[in-house]
Parts: C-alpha cells; sequence; structure tokens
C-alpha cells in the first residue's frame, strides 16, 4: 500500500509574492479599521443602535459557517472512510481552522470592548448562546488542531479515530450553537425559530464546500500545479447536492413566513417590496447563489459554481442579520407608529468603509493563516505541492 | 540520534544563559530602584478633606484596588450603597486643580490618579465611564 | 492593624438587615417602614418588585417632561439622527388606522421578570436586580450588542461615542450597552425615577409586592396591559389607555 505523501507547498515566487502583498494591504487595512472604531467609537461606522449588527458580523458568520464546512471533506475521508478523499484530509482541517480563526477575529475586533473579552469571559452566563459559542469555537479549533495532528504525525496516529469523531460531533454543535444565535431572538420576526440550526448545518455544508472548491485550486495555483479534475467534478455534484438541500430550507421557511399571517407583511417585504433586499434575495440568493451552481456544475464547472455559491452566501446571510433588525419589530400590532426614533419605519443601514475592510481583514486572516500553514507544514499531498515533479515520475517513487 | 560530545548540552547552551539573563535583570532593578520610594503624592485633599478618607494614605495605595471591586460589586449587583465609598466623593476630595482653579480631568496627567499610575504604568480603565471631576464643573447643567 | 477591607464587617451587617427584614416580613414590628425605601446600605432584595404604571391616556399632547427629565438627569442626547443616539425614554405616536384614535406612549427598558438581554448577554453584565430592575454592569460589558439584538422593544442602547462630562450618578462610557434604570440611585434612596417626578399625572411608580403601594392602588381599579404580552416576559413596566 502507497502512503500518501505530504509536502510543503512550494509556491512558485512569481506567485507567491503578489498574493503576499495583496493579504499583508488587506491586513494592515483591516488593523487600520479596528484602529478607527475601537477609538472613535462605532458611531463612525454604519451600525446604529437600529441596526446593531452589520457587515462585519455578515462575513464572520460567513467564516464560521465556511470553517465548519471546510471540514466536511475531511470528514468524509476520516469518519465516512472514502479513501479517495484522504489525501485532501490535512488541508481541509487546516482550512477550517484558518477560517474560523477569521470570523472569530473579526467578532472579537468588532466588540464595544475588546480589551475586556479575557477578564469578562470569566463570568459567563450559562444562559447565553454566545457565550456558549465561545466554548464551542475554541473547542473546535482544539480538536480539529488535535485530529490534524494526528494526520500529520505518526507518533498520534492511535488518536485519530477519537479525533476524528469528535470533530465530527463538534463541528455539528458548533453549527447548531451558530445557528441558534439567531434563531433564539424571539424579538426579531424573521429569526424566532429552530429551523435556525438545521438550516445553518446545511448552509455550513454548502458555504464550506464552496470555499474548499475555490481554495484547494488557489493553493495548487501557487504552486503551478492543478487538482485532480475527476476529484474536482466529484466535489461539484456534491456542492449541487448541498445548494439543493439549502435551497430546500430557504423555499420551505419563506413560502411558510409568508402563509402565516404574523410572518406576512415581513415576507412581503423582504421578497417584493424591498429593494436593495428585494434585489439581493433574487439576484444573490436564489440566482447566483442556487440557479447558477447548479447550473454551472451540470456543465462540468466546479469552481466557478462555487464562486457564484460564495457570492450567494454572502447576500443570504446579509438578508438574515440586516432584514431582521432593519425591519420594525411588532411591538404595535394593528397601530401605525411613528416617533424621532424611527419606530415603524424600515431602518437604514449603510455599511462603511471602517466595516468593510474590518471583514476584508477578518478574510485575509484567514486567507494568511491558511497560506502560513500550507508552506510552513506538510499539509498538501505531494503532486499539488510540488508541479515541478511530473506525475508518472512520483507515481513510479511511490 | 545521540549528541556529538563536543556539543554543550541543553542546560548550557540554552537554559543557563536565559537564567543568568534573568538574574542580571533582577539585579539591574534593584539597583535601579535603590532609593526610590513609591512617588510622592501632590497635597491635593482640601484641609477639611484630611484624614476622611476611608483609610490611610499608605493602607489606601495597597489597597484601593480590592476596595474599588468590593464596592462597585456591592452597589452594582446588590444595590448596597456606601454614600462614603463613592468615587464621586473620591474625585471631589482628591481634585487637582489647574491655574485658574478648574479641576483636571482623568485626560489631563495632573490628574490624581493618573500622578501615581502614570508612574507604574498601570491603565485605569474606571474613567472611561465615570466621571472623573468635581460635579460642581458639569458643564451640561445637569441636575445635581 | 487590618490590612483586608472589612469583609467581615459587611458580612454582619447584611445578616443583621436581612434578619431585620424577615422580621420585618413575619409581621413582628406593626408598624411597617415605608414600602420605597429600604435600611440604608441594604442589598436589593425580592421582597420588593418595582413597577412602572403609564396612563396613557393622560400623556398630553405635545408634553415630552419625561425625556426631557431622563435627559438632564442621565446626560444623554436628544434629537439626533434617529436610530443613532441612546434615547432612554421616548415617545412613540401610536394611530388606529382603523377609528383614528392616537395615542402618546413612552417607551422605556420595560424591566422584564424575564429580561431576553440578561439571557442572551455572555458576560452576565445585562442582569435582573433582585427588586426587578433590568440594569447592565459595564464594568462587564464588552460590547458585542447582542443585547440590543434581542431586546422586543428596541429600549437597549450602545454608547458608540467618547462620553465626557458624564452625571456623577450615571456613568456612561463608549462600548457598552445602556438603557433605562428605572433610577436605581434615586429609588434606592427612597425618591422616585426622574421621568416620574417629572410628569404631571401620567406615571405611577411603586413597589408592586406592596399591596398599600401607589402603584397596586392604581391598578386594583382596572388592569392594565403589557406591550407584546404574547411573549409572556413579565415586564414591571405596564401600560393603560393603550
Amino acid at each position: 500500500m502507497t502512503a500518501i505523501a505530504f509536502d510543503n507547498l512550494t509556491a512558485s515566487p512569481r506567485r507567491l509574492w503578489p498574493a503576499v502583498i495583496a493579504l499583508g494591504a488587506a491586513l494592515l487595512a483591516g488593523g487600520l479599521a479596528v484602529l478607527v472604531i475601537e477609538t472613535q467609537g462605532h458611531h463612525v461606522t454604519g451600525m446604529t443602535n437600529r441596526v446593531p449588527w452589520g457587515l462585519p458580523h455578515v462575513v464572520a458568520y460567513f467564516l464560521i459557517l465556511s470553517a465548519s464546512g471546510a471540514l466536511n471533506v475531511a470528514m468524509v475521508a476520516s469518519v465516512f472512510r472514502q479513501k479517495a478523499y484522504d489525501p485532501l484530509a490535512p488541508f481541509s482541517a487546516l482550512l477550517a481552522i484558518a477560517l474560523l480563526a477569521g470570523g472569530l477575529s473579526i467578532l472579537v475586533l468588532d466588540l464595544g470592548r475588546p480589551d475586556r473579552l479575557t477578564l469578562t469571559m470569566q463570568s459567563p452566563n450559562p444562559r447565553s448562546i454566545f457565550a456558549w459559542n465561545v466554548v464551542l469555537y475554541t473547542g473546535f479549533v482544539a480538536i480539529t488542531a488535535a485530529y490534524l495532528v494526528t494526520l500529520l504525525d505518526r507518533r498520534f496516529a492511535r488518536f485519530f479515530g477519537v479525533t476524528s469523531n469528535a470533530a465530527f460531533i463538534w463541528r455539528f454543535g458548533l453549527t447548531t450553537g451558530t445557528g441558534l444565535d439567531l434563531g433564539i431572538l424571539i424579538a426579531r420576526e424573521e429569526l424566532n425559530s429552530a429551523i435556525f440550526a438545521p438550516m445553518f448545518i446545511s448552509f455550513s455544508l454548502t458555504f464550506g464546500l464552496a470555499v474548499f472548491l475555490l481554495l484547494l485550486p488557489a493553493a495548487a495555483w501557487l504552486s503551478g500545479g492543478a487538482p485532480d479534475h475527476a476529484l474536482m467534478q466529484r466535489l461539484g455534484r456534491l456542492l449541487a447536492l448541498f445548494v439543493g438541500v439549502s435551497f430546500y430550507f430557504a423555499a420551505v421557511t419563506h413560502a411558510f413566513n409568508l402563509y402565516a399571517v404574523p410572518t406576512r407583511s415581513l415576507e412581503r417585504f423582504l421578497l417584493f417590496e424591498g429593494g436593495l433586499y428585494t434585489t439581493l434575495f433574487w439576484i444573490g440568493q436564489v440566482l447566483l447563489g442556487t440557479i447558477t451552481p447548479l447550473l454551472l456544475v451540470y456543465r462540468g464547472q466546479p469552481i466557478a459554481a462555487a464562486a457564484a455559491v460564495a457570492l450567494g452566501a454572502l447576500a443570504t446571510l446579509y438578508l438574515y442579520v440586516i432584514v431582521s433588525q432593519a425591519y420594525p419589530q411588532p411591538v404595535w400590532p394593528g397601530l401605525q407608529v411613528t416617533s424621532a426614533w424611527g419606530d415603524g419605519e424600515v431602518a437604514s443601514y449603510v455599511p462603511s468603509a471602517a466595516e468593510f475592510f474590518l471583514g476584508l481583514g477578518g478574510v485575509a486572516v484567514a486567507l494568511a493563516a491558511l497560506l502560513a500553514g500550507c508552506l510552513l507544514f506538510r499539509i498538501v499531498p505531494i503532486d499539488l505541492a510540488r508541479a515541478a515533479a511530473p506525475r508518472a515520475a512520483l507515481r513510479a517513487a511511490a | 540520534m545521540t549528541q556529538s560530545a563536543a556539543r554543550p548540552g541543553l542546560l548550557r547552551r540554552y537554559i543557563a544563559p536565559l537564567a543568568l539573563g534573568v538574574v542580571a535583570l533582577a539585579a539591574a532593578t534593584l539597583v535601579l530602584r535603590a532609593g526610590n520610594d513609591a512617588p510622592a503624592l501632590p497635597a491635593t485633599a482640601s484641609a477639611e478633606a484630611q484624614g476622611q478618607c476611608l483609610r490611610p494614605a499608605a493602607e489606601m495605595r495597597r489597597i484601593h484596588p480590592t476596595l474599588l471591586t468590593q464596592e462597585r460589586q456591592a452597589a452594582v449587583r446588590e444595590g448596597m450603597r456606601d454614600p462614603q465609598a463613592r468615587i464621586e466623593r473620591c474625585v471631589t476630595c482628591h481634585a487637582v486643580r489647574d491655574a485658574s482653579g478648574v479641576a483636571v480631568s482623568a485626560e489631563d496627567p495632573r490628574h490624581f490618579c493618573r500622578t501615581c499610575h502614570d508612574q507604574v504604568a498601570v491603565r485605569t480603565d474606571c474613567f472611561s465611564c465615570h466621571r472623573s471631576t468635581p460635579a460642581a464643573t458639569l458643564a451640561s447643567g445637569a441636575a445635581r | 492593624m487590618s490590612t483586608e477591607p472589612d469583609k467581615g464587617r459587611r458580612k454582619a451587617l447584611k445578616l443583621a438587615l436581612g434578619a431585620a427584614a424577615l422580621a420585618a416580613d413575619s409581621g413582628l414590628f406593626l408598624i411597617a417602614a415605608p414600602a420605597q425605601s429600604r435600611p440604608a446600605g441594604a442589598a436589593a432584595s425580592a421582597s420588593q418588585r418595582w413597577g412602572l404604571l403609564i396612563d396613557v391616556s393622560r400623556c398630553a399632547d405635545g408634553c415630552t417632561r419625561c425625556v426631557q427629565a431622563c435627559s438632564a438627569e442621565h446626560g444623554w442626547r436628544i434629537g439626533g439622527p434617529p436610530g443613532q443616539d441612546p434615547q432612554w425614554i421616548r415617545i412613540v405616536s401610536a394611530t388606529d388606522p382603523e377609528t383614528g384614535r392616537n395615542v402618546r406612549v413612552p417607551l422605556m427598558c420595560q424591566h422584564c421578570a424575564r429580561p431576553p438581554c440578561a439571557d442572551v448577554c455572555p458576560t452576565t453584565a445585562t442582569f435582573r436586580r433582585a427588586d426587578g430592575v433590568v440594569l447592565v454592569d459595564r464594568h462587564r460589558c464588552i460590547g458585542c450588542r447582542y443585547c440590543v439584538m434581542a431586546c422586543p422593544f428596541g429600549v437597549r442602547f450602545f454608547l458608540g461615542d467618547n462620553v465626557t462630562d458624564q452625571a456623577p450618578h450615571s456613568p456612561r462610557g463608549k462600548g457598552t450597552a445602556e438603557g433605562c434604570t428605572l433610577c436605581v440611585h434615586r429609588i434606592d434612596e427612597g425618591r422616585q425615577p426622574a421621568c416620574v417626578e417629572a410628569c404631571p399625572g401620567a406615571m405611577t411608580f411603586g413597589d408592586l409586592n406592596d399591596p398599600k403601594s401607589p402603584i397596586r392602588e392604581a391598578l386594583a381599579g382596572q388592569g392594565a396591559t403589557r406591550l407584546r404580552g404574547n411573549l409572556a416576559l413579565g415586564q414591571g413596566v405596564q401600560y393603560r389607555g393603550l
């Protein structure tokens, strides 16, 4: 039996340096954005007291959901014993850790008082999903890192079974917690439902695989190689399946909201009368996020499909996070209300540059962590790590 | 994997120099601090206020973080308010006034708390929320 | 020489007062202390439950005395762009489209018995004091704004701006959450909240646990409603005339 060989990613300098410079610029911009927000206060952002969570949270949720989903390829290999995916398991695990680090960095740096986080988490609230998320996120990083170690280091291979199974179970807990972050908000009509737990699990599978299908070829491109075509097609079809399941959840929940009297006006706003939000739904979530990827996979273009899914994902999360805040809460059923505060009106939310760069910085953290891991550790399978070595010679050597 | 006989062991290569460095730093600190006591505090408490602090000065210097933490726990979370222990009372007695007689805020390095805290490089968070000057200088004209 | 703060003394005081409260509760004392004041320095306890009754039919057109009083008491700014600055209390104008009837409703933190904001706060910064007041312990708040997301009434606010010139009894700082405190600094001294004091007669404040308090007497006649009653939050703030 040939053992799979992994190696450090040997990137061609011509391709690596522009990537490093771009990531560095994005990190710098993100750092500056954090500095401005923390010294001046959040009033420099578009996040107001009507819309307290904004674009940074949308990007953070995208990264966190993608993190648990990106681990999927490794889980298919290790828990479901599909050997064809074994070469990609370490990359998948590293990607999951990197994405979660990026998402967490956005959430932590967006806090009003991030300097206090370690101090005040000494008095966590056991009833708070947010507090549980801290445990779930850090636990995910720890367990996935342990699983990665069992893959890379033969001395720890005996822990492979327990760590892979633990990672599999934990990742469902993490995504459930992330979904319930929004689902337990009884105040918000769009959100108040336990369906967010399974729906976000479905989203995480979709978004995570899409990000995987974008970044694996990207890593290979840096070294001048390309992933196996047949494998990419298989994963593309899996992505199409996940897109279908996610669409099922979205379609059922939106149809239900339209049918049920209490949520009807909100749903009408979202689907037909919401201006930007309506556009984001039909063009972003439906066209780009659902129909286009299915067509592209059918035509054998999984990477383009993944890109469309990623864009649709951002639109989807934007709708859940922003519309639930902007649309007025049903405090005064049957009455028309006005106030100097804007009660009864749809609040306006315009993301500011600081928020955009904060989100971009978080993405850069994830990509930089991934790149560093691939360069420093033997994560990438050898046929992607070194394109210079011809395939035939590698097979002969094995 | 055997170590070559000529190469010094781990102890001599890393641990001993590190230990030596730590000892040297400690010695240097002691030497530099010799003769330095706690920074001299400006005589800011008014004559009437002398002796009305919760504790004598030397004790207060040591204990005030604990006092503050306990007092805020009691006041905020349990509603047990001790009028003698309000921060408002502290900043009123210990107000440092500038040339025109206006009390300086915590932004100013002459502020009572800052004279010590700047020296020992311990950042205080209190005045991001609490008022750092006596209430009589309220500019907004708010009640009381 | 004691180098430790007076933990022992404070504990003894707590015990003594607790015993006294128990004794008073059991009817040993014939003359009850006025329900609104508890002994100075005593802890808030569940034997009191503060409530506010607002009769909106008595809210005069154009009257904003409660808003002005709260703003002056705590130092927050009225009249910024909608949805931006904290507005601890605001007046909402509600019209029934079928009958044309209009009411003006002062809206502030409802001080729920089962507050969603306290449920979701990751650090227990938002908490419900034993006597029913929902407060933010700004020492613990990390500014995540989850409570602002969770509040069913939109009466939770996040300070996104540098604050100076704070009122000494109302510390406020950038990066923390805040909302109506029911003027705990006043009610702990036996006084009324600033809005109630300024109101010409629409607001009644008192101890819901005390049958002789003004608020219980006001409630005894006609009932009152709670906003979003279907959520079963058990607010301390109730309205009449909606």
